[in-house]
C-alpha cells in the first residue's frame, strides 16, 4: 500500500468507494458471482419480515459492508414516529450491524396512513423542531448516528421560511446527525425550483456529509412551453450531475458513494460501470486531497 | 377410555413419532433459521426458492419499497389521476377461460 | 383569498386528502404555483403514491391480477387505495383487506370464486414474508405431566396459515399461475369446500389441501382449545400421525397449557 496516500476517510464503516444499490433481481448474482462492489446498500422496508430477504442479506453481509436506506420512518412526522416501525428497524439494525444507517428529509406518514411517498415538508421552525425530535428519537432508539438526506422535489409550500440546504445543515447541528447527500436530487430540485446547485453544494456542512447518492432522472415535457425535472432512478447518471458529483468531492473529501437505480434496473454490469465512473472521481479527489495535505 | 387418557396418550404417540421423523436422515425438518445453517446449504436453499411460484409473487425480481424510494420513478407521468367513481368495466382476464365461472353480469 | 398558516399537523392531513381523497382544498392554497400549477405538482405526487401502492397490490395478487386483466385490475386497485390505504411502511404487509374488499365489489361480482383466490394469495404473502421464528421442539413436550397432556394447546408458525374456502381457489391459483390453460378449462369453480394448509418450507411456499376433519383437529388447536377438546371431533383420522407431521415439519413454535378444563 502506499503509504503516501491520504488516508481514505471511512465515515463509520462504509468505506470512501462506490457502492452499488442492490435490489432483489441481483441477490441471487451476488452470492454466486461476488461482483465487485465495494458495498452495497438496500432498502430497510424490504427486509423487515422474515423468509428469504432477510436470509440473503444476512448471507451478503458476510461478505460486503451494507448501508441500510430507510423510506418508511418519516422523520417529518408532526403526529411523531411509528413506534412498531421504528422497533422493526431496530430489530433490523441489530441484526445486521449495517456500516451505515440513513433516512430521508420528508414524510410519508399523516394520519395514521402510510403515504408511499418521500413527500415534501414546509420548511419553517415549527418543522425544524419536529425534523430534530424525530432524528433524535431515531438515535436514540438505535444508539448510532443516522444521516439524513435531501429529497428531490416538485413542489415548494408558500409558508417555508428557511432554505433546504439551511434547514438540513441545522437538523445536523442540532442532532449530530450526518448528511446523505444525494447530488442528482440537489439537481433535480435546483432544476424544478431555480435554485443554483453548486451554491447548495456550498452550502452544506463539510464535515457533517458521510454519503452521496447518485442516479438518472429524466426531463419530462408537461407542454410546449413547460418541463419538469422527474427523479425517477431510471437511467444512467447525467452527465451535468457528474459535473456536480466532481464539485462535492472537491468540497467534501472521498465520501462512500452510491449508484441507485429503481426503475427497470438494469444487469449489474451497468451498475459496476457506473460505480467505476465514480470510482474514478474519488481517486482524482483523493489525490487531490493528498497533494493538498502535502503542500 | 377417558378423554384424558386419550389425549396422553395420543401426544405421547405423536411425539414419538415426530422425534422419529426427525432423527431419520433426509426427512425434511420443516422451517429453520437459516442464518444458522452452513454457507452451502444456506445457498442451496436459495437456489431451491428461485421457483416459479415465487418469481409470480416478485421475490426474485421486485421488492414493494424499492418504488417509495423517492424515486418517481414508478410514478409515470405528471398526468392527472384517473376518475374512479365511473368504473363501468367487466374482469377481462383469465378468468374467460374458466368454464362456468364466468357468468354474464346481471 | 386570506389562508392562515397552517400548522405542520393540519398541512400533512391536508396532504394526505389530497392525494388519497383526491380533495385538494385544504392544499393547493399553500402551494407555490408558478408556470406549472398546484394541481400538476400534486398529480406527480398522487400518481406515485397510486402506482406504488398499485405495484404492491399486483405483487401480492399476481392471481387475482391475472384472472380480471391488468386494466380492471388496476382500477379496482385505485378504488380498493381510497378507502383502505396502508397503515404500515412495510408494503409487504399491505392489502389483507383486498379479498373482502373484492368481495363486495359490484364490478367483479361475476367471478364467485375471485375473493377465495385473493384469500389464498393473502396466506401465500404472509407465508413468503411472515417473521422467521424456531419451530417447537418436540422433546419439550415429553416432559409434560400425563395430566397436562390433555390441556396442550399449540401456537401455529407465524409463516402458515389454515383456510377452509367454497370455491377449489388452490386449483384455480395454481393453474393461472402456470398458465395452463387446459387444466382452468377443466376446473369446476364451484367444487367446494377446500381445506387448505399455506406455509413456507425451506423450499419455498406450499398450499396443500388437508382433510376436512384433520384440517378442523387443526384449527382447533392452534385457536386454544386443549388437546382433549380438540380429539373430541376427531373421528375418522388417525390425530396422533397428524400430529406428529405437523411437529416434525416446525408447523408449531410453541405449546401452551389450557387452563379450563375441557
Amino acid at each position: 500500500m502506499d503509504s503516501h496516500a491520504a488516508p481514505l476517510r471511512t465515515r463509520d464503516s462504509i468505506p470512501a468507494r462506490a457502492g452499488v444499490g442492490l435490489r432483489f433481481r441481483h441477490h441471487q448474482e451476488v452470492l454466486e458471482a461476488r461482483p465487485a462492489a465495494a458495498w452495497f446498500e438496500v432498502h430497510t422496508e424490504n427486509y423487515l419480515g422474515g423468509g428469504s430477504a432477510p436470509a440473503y442479506l444476512d448471507a451478503i453481509c458476510r461478505d460486503y459492508p451494507v448501508s441500510l436506506h430507510g423510506t418508511g420512518l418519516s422523520l417529518g412526522s408532526a403526529e411523531g414516529l411509528d413506534p412498531a416501525h421504528l422497533a422493526r428497524v431496530r430489530e433490523l439494525v441489530k441484526r445486521i450491524e449495517p456500516g451505515l444507517v440513513s433516512e430521508h428529509l420528508s414524510f410519508s406518514v399523516a394520519g395514521g396512513n402510510y403515504l408511499a411517498d418521500l413527500l415534501p415538508l414546509p420548511l419553517t421552525e415549527e418543522a425544524l423542531k419536529i425534523v430534530c425530535r424525530n432524528v433524535a428519537q431515531v438515535q436514540d432508539h438505535l444508539k448510532r448516528r443516522i444521516l439524513v438526506e435531501n429529497p428531490s422535489t416538485y413542489l415548494q409550500f408558500r409558508h417555508s421560511t428557511i432554505p433546504e440546504w439551511e434547514f438540513l445543515a441545522l437538523v445536523a447541528r442540532r442532532t449530530g446527525c450526518g448528511i446523505l447527500c444525494d447530488v442528482n436530487n440537489i439537481y433535480v430540485s435546483a432544476c424544478n425550483h431555480g435554485w443554483r446547485a453548486s451554491a447548495y453544494l456550498a452550502a452544506l456542512p463539510t464535515e457533517a456529509v458521510a454519503e452521496i447518492h447518485l442516479a438518472g432522472h429524466t426531463v419530462r415535457r408537461i407542454d410546449e412551453a413547460r418541463t419538469i425535472c422527474v427523479d425517477d432512478h431510471g437511467s444512467r447518471v447525467e452527465p451535468e450531475v457528474w459535473a456536480l458529483y466532481a464539485e462535492a468531492l472537491a468540497r467534501f473529501g472521498p465520501v462512500p458513494t452510491l449508484i441507485e437505480w429503481d426503475t427497470n434496473v438494469p444487469p449489474m454490469a451497468v451498475l459496476l460501470e457506473e460505480a467505476g465512473h465514480a470510482a474514478a472521481l474519488i481517486d482524482e479527489a483523493e489525490s487531490a486531497n493528498g497533494h493538498a495535505l502535502a503542500a | 377410555m377417558n378423554r384424558y387418557v386419550l389425549a396422553a396418550s395420543t401426544l405421547s404417540t405423536a411425539v414419538g413419532l415426530a422425534l422419529a421423523i426427525q432423527a431419520s436422515p433426509g426427512q425434511a425438518q420443516g422451517v429453520k433459521d437459516m442464518s444458522k445453517m452452513p454457507k452451502v446449504v444456506q445457498d442451496n436453499m436459495m437456489r431451491m426458492e428461485q421457483n416459479k411460484l415465487e418469481k409470480c409473487y416478485g421475490i426474485n425480481k421486485v421488492a414493494k419499497n424499492d418504488c417509495a424510494e423517492g424515486a418517481h420513478s414508478c410514478a409515470g407521468q405528471a398526468t392527472k389521476a384517473r376518475d374512479t367513481k365511473s368504473f363501468v368495466m367487466l374482469p377481462a382476464g383469465d378468468c374467460s377461460k374458466i368454464q362456468g365461472g364466468k357468468t354474464t353480469a346481471s | 383569498m386570506q389562508t392562515a398558516t397552517p400548522s405542520l399537523l393540519e398541512l400533512q392531513c391536508a396532504l394526505r386528502a389530497s392525494l388519497v381523497a383526491h380533495d385538494d382544498r385544504g392544499i393547493s392554497a399553500h402551494v407555490v404555483g408558478g408556470e406549472i400549477g398546484a394541481g400538476e405538482r400534486l398529480d406527480i405526487y398522487r400518481n406515485t403514491f397510486a402506482s406504488v401502492l398499485t405495484t404492491a397490490l399486483r405483487l401480492s395478487y399476481p392471481a387475482v391480477h391475472r384472472l380480471v386483466g391488468a386494466e380492471f385490475f388496476e382500477r379496482a386497485v385505485r378504488v380498493f387505495i381510497e378507502t383502505s390505504p396502508p397503515r404500515s411502511a412495510c408494503l409487504d404487509d399491505y392489502g389483507h383487506e383486498f379479498p373482502d374488499f373484492l368481495s363486495g365489489f359490484e364490478p367483479a361480482s361475476s367471478l364467485a370464486y375471485l375473493p377465495d383466490v385473493a384469500r389464498l394469495e393473502w396466506s401465500v404473502n404472509r407465508a413468503l414474508h411472515a417473521r422467521d421464528a424456531e419451530p417447537l421442539d418436540a422433546q419439550r413436550l415429553v416432559a409434560l405431566e400425563e395430566a397436562e397432556r390433555g390441556r396442550v394447546t399449540f401456537a401455529l408458525h407465524p409463516s402458515a396459515s389454515l383456510l377452509r374456502m367454497d370455491h377449489p381457489a388452490d386449483l384455480i391459483w395454481r393453474a393461472v399461475l402456470d398458465e395452463d390453460d387446459a387444466t382452468l378449462s377443466a376446473i369446476d369453480p364451484c367444487a367446494g369446500p377446500v381445506w387448505l394448509l399455506t406455509e413456507r418450507l425451506p423450499t419455498g411456499v406450499e398450499v396443500r389441501r388437508m382433510s376436512e376433519s384433520a384440517w378442523r383437529f387443526t384449527s382447533a388447536l392452534c385457536e386454544g382449545r386443549p388437546l382433549a377438546a380438540a380429539l373430541d371431533d376427531a373421528r375418522d383420522f388417525d390425530a396422533s400421525v397428524v400430529l406428529a407431521d405437523h411437529l416434525a415439519a416446525g408447523r408449531f413454535i410453541d405449546f401452551s397449557l389450557n387452563e379450563t378444563s375441557a
